[in-house]
């Protein structure tokens, strides 16, 4: 288990990184439509788009990909690949 | 009659499959939600007439969109006697989430593994007997929708599961212990409660814990559903996490082992063909380039490039088509009588007037098929999303404002797949801005009278105007009217790029073209017959059909409208009935139009009687040189393009070597150039792209969003295209455009 000291939010991933999903900060709505395109905790997302402002790109469960506008991916909080 | 429905993820090939098994010439294209409506096809099967109902594309069982709402209550109310749930083999794992829900309702079930060549490409291998076994040994069928193989498999399933009506072994995902025992103590008071004895008691035990709003609140009495509230509450204080969250999170936990069994994939799986179109068309700046590009092509091709069939066309049905029909009534004793005046007059000049446009919407839903059918509309939505989200929505209200430029009809039902009902209504009242095919004729008329080569640009600013004209309504909707929505997240699938299928393009551009021509025989017909009369009848003295148009009936209704729209340059009364004839149908306009101005213009063109014979060979050479010259104007998409950049003059291909006069002008084109300044005329076209589109949107959105929705829609494009067509006519008189 990661500690907090790693969790952001989506938004600051950086294209090419993986994370893992750990929280999404919304309704109780939010979560079920995400969870039921493939987001659901402790998935394993790969950020394959997305620079400051617009849209991103994700790979999730190896062949699915999903565009998140900007305002959700502040809400999805993820950790940080462990490294070192 | 047994009832077979097809369920399945947005794109996963279920209106693919649904065509091939009903031979329904059902619309399919690849964008996630195309398919909003349940739509319903015949099938032989076993000696037996069966009903397939191809469901909207769902990604779970939960009502979040109109759409998957319809998918859940169809499943939960009609009882299908099978339902054949269509999987995306290349992307398994998220597909199975809804089969797993599937499962839970306990319908009889059947796998297609559709895509199976893709993921064959990919090096994916899925075990299927594996996959079977793990799903409570139901059939699996691998299928490749889009070539129809694998489908007597698909069928044979089908009898055997209807046939025995058997439902496999309960499959379940172990949801964890907290929630199974709340699980199990909602089951019995579920099955205690003759009430709902037509759920699936494990399903509604699990929906009522993920906290179905819409579901709660339909189960009278509502003992269940405060049972569940406080099931909720005691997982929550339990576990720290919420019950829904517990029952996804234990769904694909259950479904990443199956996966992990059953599917094996040689390499590493690094990025696709797809992720790397996607580096540029889905880039935030060069995605906004292509796309701007790709639509720029596309008003050329409509615009430009079929202009030459166009005039082919036209020439077919102003030449040797009136004149046989003229020789016929003569040679039965009928020439010079009003039988022959509704015939030429009438019928083949509005009819003919509207069916010279099938090669302009030919080329248009050509287009745009490609464009669906490709993967490109979901990158569509993507790249306008950051431009949407200033107007208060997300790229998704795109979608149906594309297919808006198709036809505004099928864009208002596209609205569906918005999960927000305020964002459905805003959308739907933007799409009616789309510039659809149908108005699409009305400015390639006034083009090619006004502006020659340079009427692309009329069109592309048409367009333009109607997205411009979208983008502040939106303004005024999101910022006035419903200030308090909430900003509605974007989300979207973004399917793999393929090559446009021929055969989906061929029944896409079918099924719309046909739509047009048929509209051209029955309500096309109709007004142009019932405007016939309108303008034969005169007003005071006069004789029945030798009246001029302008003492006629309808001539003198429109006198009484015509001042109202002088301001905007056009106050003449032949402009005011055909706007009121473009009320039922923008088809109408043409075909009014046709009958009132050629009616009124002189008989100038000298008529040289030409046999038979010869009329056949003039059609044959006419088709020969439109043919060569389609192509100088695919070629000269480049010059015009290169153009655009001030300074640049690069000439135009020109094959047949003539020159560029106004040999194709019609009678029509040159009554208008008579009858219309410039500047009017463009007054006209901006009045006839904003208001109300055509009775069938009008119905449209009367039946998504009630009569008031749809009347303030109607007041609001009036006022709207009045404004904006006066002021471009006053503005353009202020400039001295006059
Ligand atoms: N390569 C391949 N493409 C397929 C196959 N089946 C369908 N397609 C393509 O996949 C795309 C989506 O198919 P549709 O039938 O429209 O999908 P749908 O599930 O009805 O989608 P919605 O209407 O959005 O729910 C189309 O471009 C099809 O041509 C298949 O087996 N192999």
């Amino acid at each position: 288990m990661p500690d907090d000291a790693h969790f952001m939010p989506l938004s600051m991933v950086r294209p090419g990184q993986t994370v893992e999903l750990v929280r999404i900060e919304g309704g109780h709505k939010l979560r079920k439509r995400l969870a039921d395109l493939g987001l659901n905790l402790g998935v394993s997302i790969r950020v394959m788009q997305g620079d400051s402002g617009g849209p991103m790109i994700l790979a999730v469960k190896g062949d699915t990909r999903l565009a998140l506008g900007r305002g959700i991916t502040h809400k999805i909080i993820v950790a940080a690949p462990q490294q070192k | 009659m047994v009832t077979i429905c097809l369920a399945g993820n947005p794109n996963a090939g279920k209106s693919t499959i649904f065509n091939a098994l009903t031979g329904a010439r059902q619309h399919v294209g690849n964008w996630p939600g195309k398919t909003v409506e349940k739509k319903e096809g015949r099938l032989w099967l076993d000696g037996q007439e069966i009903a397939i109902v191809d469901l909207p594309g769902a990604y779970s069982l939960s009502a979040f969109s109109a759409e998957e709402t319809i998918t859940r209550d169809f499943l939960l109310e009609a009882q299908p006697d099978a339902v054949v749930a269509v999987v995306d083999a290349a992307n398994l794992e998220r597909n199975l989430y809804l089969v797993l829900q599937l499962l839970e309702m306990r319908v009889p079930l059947i796998i297609a593994l559709n895509m199976s060549d893709v993921a064959e490409n990919r090096h994916i291998h899925i075990d299927r007997e594996r996959l079977a076994e793990w799903l409570g040994g139901l059939p699996v069928i691998a299928v490749i929708g889009s070539r129809e193989i694998g489908l007597d498999a698909l069928k044979e399933a089908m009898v055997q599961v209807t046939r025995r009506r058997v439902i496999t072994a309960p499959v379940y995902a172990d949801l964890g212990p907290a929630v199974e025992r709340e699980i199990a103590a909602l089951h019995g008071l579920i099955e205690a409660d003759a009430g709902l004895k037509d759920y699936p008691a494990r399903w509604l035990a699990i929906k009522l814990l993920e906290d179905e709003g819409d579901l709660g609140a339909r189960i009278s009495p509502p003992l269940a559903a405060a049972a569940a509230a406080d099931a909720r509450r005691r997982i929550a204080d339990e576990t720290g996490e919420d019950a829904d969250t517990l029952i996804a999170d234990a769904r694909y936990r259950f479904l990443g082992r199956v996966v992990g069994q059953v599917v094996t994939r040689a390499g590493a799986g690094g990025p696709t063909f797809s992720d790397r179109l996607d580096r540029v068309l889905a880039h935030r700046r060069w995605g906004v380039l292509v796309f701007l590009a790709l639509m720029w092509i596309i008003f050329q091709f409509t615009a430009n490039v079929s202009a030459p069939l166009l005039d082919w066309v036209d020439g077919i049905i102003a030449g040797p088509v009136t004149r046989w029909a003229a020789a016929l009534l003569d040679a039965v004793g009928l020439g010079g009588s009003w039988v022959e005046s509704l015939v030429v007059d009438g019928i083949i000049a509005g009819v003919g007037g509207v069916l010279v446009f099938v090669p302009v919407l030919f080329s248009l839903y050509v287009a745009l098929a490609v464009l669906e059918d490709s993967g490109y509309m979901a990158r569509a939505a993507l790249v306008m999303d950051r431009f949407m989200q200033r107007l208060g929505l997300h790229g998704k209200s795109f979608l149906p404002m594309l297919v808006g430029f198709g036809c505004n009809v099928p864009g208002i039902y596209a609205t569906r797949t918005l999960e927000n009902p305020d964002d459905r209504k805003i959308t739907a009242f933007l799409t009616t801005f789309m510039s659809c095919g149908a108005r699409l004729p009305v400015y390639v008329i006034f083009g090619s009278a006004f502006f020659g080569a340079a009427s692309g640009g009329l069109v592309f600013g048409l367009y333009a105007l109607g997205v411009g004209v979208a983008v502040l309504t939106s303004l005024l909707l999101t910022r006035v009217v419903f200030r308090s929505k909430t900003a509605a997240p974007f989300v979207i699938e973004l399917p793999p790029y393929r090559l446009p299928n021929p055969k989906t393009v061929g029944l896409y551009v079918w099924s719309n073209t046909s739509r047009f021509i048929h509209n051209a025989g029955t309500v096309i017909l109709a007004a142009s017959v019932v405007i016939w009369l309108l303008l034969a009848v005169p007003v005071g003295t006069g004789q029945f059909a030798g009246v001029a148009p302008g003492d006629s009936l309808f001539g003198a209704t429109s006198r009484i409208i015509a001042p109202v729209l002088s301001p905007a340059g056009f106050g003449q009364w032949e402009a005011a009935s055909s706007l009121m004839a473009g009320f039922v149908a923008k088809e109408v306009v043409i075909s009014s139009m046709s009958q009132i101005y050629t009616g009124a213009a002189e008989e100038d063109e000298p008529e040289q009687p030409s046999t038979l014979g010869e009329d056949l060979a003039g059609i044959v050479t006419g088709l020969g040189e439109a043919v060569v010259l389609t192509g100088q104007e695919i070629v000269n998409i480049v010059p015009r393009t290169l153009n655009i950049i001030p300074g640049l003059n690069v000439p135009e291909a020109n094959f047949l070597g003539r020159a560029d006069d106004a040999s194709s002008d019609t009678a029509l084109e040159s009554a208008l150039r008579q009858a219309f300044t410039p500047l009017a005329a463009v007054a006209f076209n901006v009045f006839i792209l904003l208001y109300v589109p055509c009775m069938a949107t009008v119905a449209a959105m009367r039946q998504e969003f009630g009569a008031r929705w749809m009347l303030a829609q109607v007041a609001y494009t009036l006022v709207v295209a009045w404004l904006a067509a006066v002021l471009v006519y006053q503005g353009g008189l202020l400039l001295g455009l006059g």
